[in-house]
């Protein structure tokens, strides 16, 4: 489903990809984690190319997306991607959010439109919602909507930039809710995230990442159940995060 | 006391006049509104071949003072321009369309509307420049990320929003036309200003003249700051909570 291979990117002469390379099979939840300044949220983004990147093969679904002729456009249609500050559009409802995106880009009618977007939202639980402003709703509210606009375009995978980390500690919950749901359906997601607890209980591999490099991939048992095992920087981060 | 109030006939002069200035500052806006954002969208292009002459029409027009680019525009102009067209230009003109008549307007109509237009057009597209500003970049990156072409996030997602935002200084902008447009007196367009000169010339009751004028304009100024406040109590505030 989605092939990187030997990526790198620099921003002048910072390196902030290292020759990042991992597969991530249909249906598969991946987590990538890494203390912050990691190269993690840049990745996720070379994957459907909102960042581009110097050097490597990033394939999606059979599409090369660094490849000049590449439609990235068309590209990015099929890959839903969730944002850490919701990005709902302010000036538009939460009808119209779910709608938008349909209507001018797949060419879908207005009311399969609508329709679509009454059955996403029913599913991540805010079926009376679709009239409200996104200024009308509480973060993991905005969340869950980014999440169901997303899921309206009927996208082959899912990438989220670390969904919960601009929401209220009580909010997280429903936010994570919805991506268990959604992990379990099969669908194939890739999640930046610092919700440890999330990818003990939902990913199938966890990649880990320090200073623009993966320095670990490996099965989220093997991450979590042999820490012996892990290279030093991911015992401390884990040591870290896992503390409290 | 009688004797202080304007004749009828004077009364009709300043109306007149007060027409003209409502059409010349309402067309004027309308076009600026028009060029300032086709402007805006030249100066935020990636290129600089449309970048760089945006930039400097927007400092030519705005470092400028407007009575010497009416003055450019009307005796400037009218000496560049070929005798022939200068002549038509300044010739009445009808065309009897399928309903109504369409005259063309005398040589000052057009002077003072392209120079109003033109110098409204500058402000108003710094104006949109600073509401594009105002739009989070993360709202352009999610369009992006839902597979919107680069002109579709600017029809669906920026623009929008950064109407919304530059709507109370764009209004500034149009209270600003209705003021400016008595300069075109200047050209001889027989505005609102020209016409209370006039009626103070003929009457010397100065006081009146342009104490009728000073409330026409200061009455379509307050039309327009209550119809934005109106239009901005309809449409709940953008992102409250973010």
């Amino acid at each position: 489903m989605i092939r990187i291979e030997n990526v790198s990117k620099w921003y002048g002469q910072a390196r902030v990809l290292a020759g990042c390379s991992t597969r991530i099979a249909e249906g598969e939840v991946v987590v990538v984690c890494g203390p912050s300044g990691s190269g993690k949220s840049t990745l996720i983004k070379t994957i459907n190319g909102l960042e581009p990147f110097d050097e490597g093969t990033i394939v999606v679904n059979g599409v090369s997306v660094g490849a000049p002729g590449t439609d990235l456009p068309r590209l990015r249609a099929r890959v839903g991607m969730v944002f850490q500050s919701f990005e709902l559009f302010p000036h538009l409802t939460v009808r119209e959010n779910l709608a938008l995106a349909q209507v001018v880009v797949l060419g879908r009618s207005r009311d399969e439109a609508h329709a679509r977007g009454r059955e996403y939202l029913a599913r991540v639980g805010l079926a009376g919602f679709a009239d409200r402003l996104p200024a009308q709703l509480s973060g993991g509210q905005q969340q869950r909507v980014a999440i169901a606009r997303a899921l309206c375009m009927d996208p082959v995978c899912m990438l989220f930039d670390e969904p919960t980390s601009a929401l209220d500690p009580e909010m997280v919950g429903e936010v994570l809710d919805v991506m268990v749901e959604l992990a379990g359906e099969g669908m194939t997601m890739v999640c930046v995230t610092h919700e440890m607890g999330f990818a003990r209980k939902v990913a199938d591999r966890v990649i880990f990442m320090d200073q623009g490099a993966i320095l670990d991939d490996c099965p989220s048992e093997e991450f979590f159940g042999n820490r012996a095992g892990r290279p030093e920087r991911a015992q401390q981060f884990l040591a870290r995060v896992l503390s409290h | 006391m009688l004797d202080q109030l304007l004749a009828p006939k004077y009364v009709g002069w300043l109306i007149d006049g007060f027409y003209v200035t409502l059409a010349v500052s309402a067309l004027a806006s309308a076009a600026a509104t028009v060029l300032g954002l086709l402007l805006c969208l030249a100066r935020l292009a990636p290129t600089r071949w449309l970048a760089w002459p945006a930039l400097a029409w927007l400092s030519l027009f705005r470092n400028t003072p407007l009575l010497v680019q009416l003055f450019f525009w009307y005796f400037g102009l009218a000496a560049l321009m070929p005798q022939g067209l200068l002549e038509w230009l300044n010739t009445p003109h009808h065309w009897h369309l399928a309903f109504f008549g369409v005259r063309w307007p005398p040589f000052e109509y057009v002077a003072g509307f392209t120079g109003l237009t033109l110098f409204t057009a500058a402000f108003i597209a710094e104006e949109f420049r600073a509401g594009v500003r105002g739009v989070p970049p993360g709202q352009a990156v999610a369009a992006r990320a839902l597979g919107l072409r680069p002109w579709q996030v600017w029809r669906y997602v920026v623009i929008p929003q950064a109407f919304r935002i530059a709507l109370p200084p764009l209004l500034g902008q149009y209270m600003n036309a209705v003021k400016n447009s008595s300069l075109t007196m200047a050209i001889g367009l027989a505005e609102l200003s020209y016409a209370s000169r006039q009626v103070e010339t003929e009457t010397f009751k100065t006081f009146q003249a342009f104490g009728i004028a000073t409330l026409l304009y200061i009455g379509t100024v307050a039309v327009i700051e209550l119809a934005g406040q109106w239009v901005q109590r309809r449409r709940p505030a953008l992102g409250a909570v973010r």
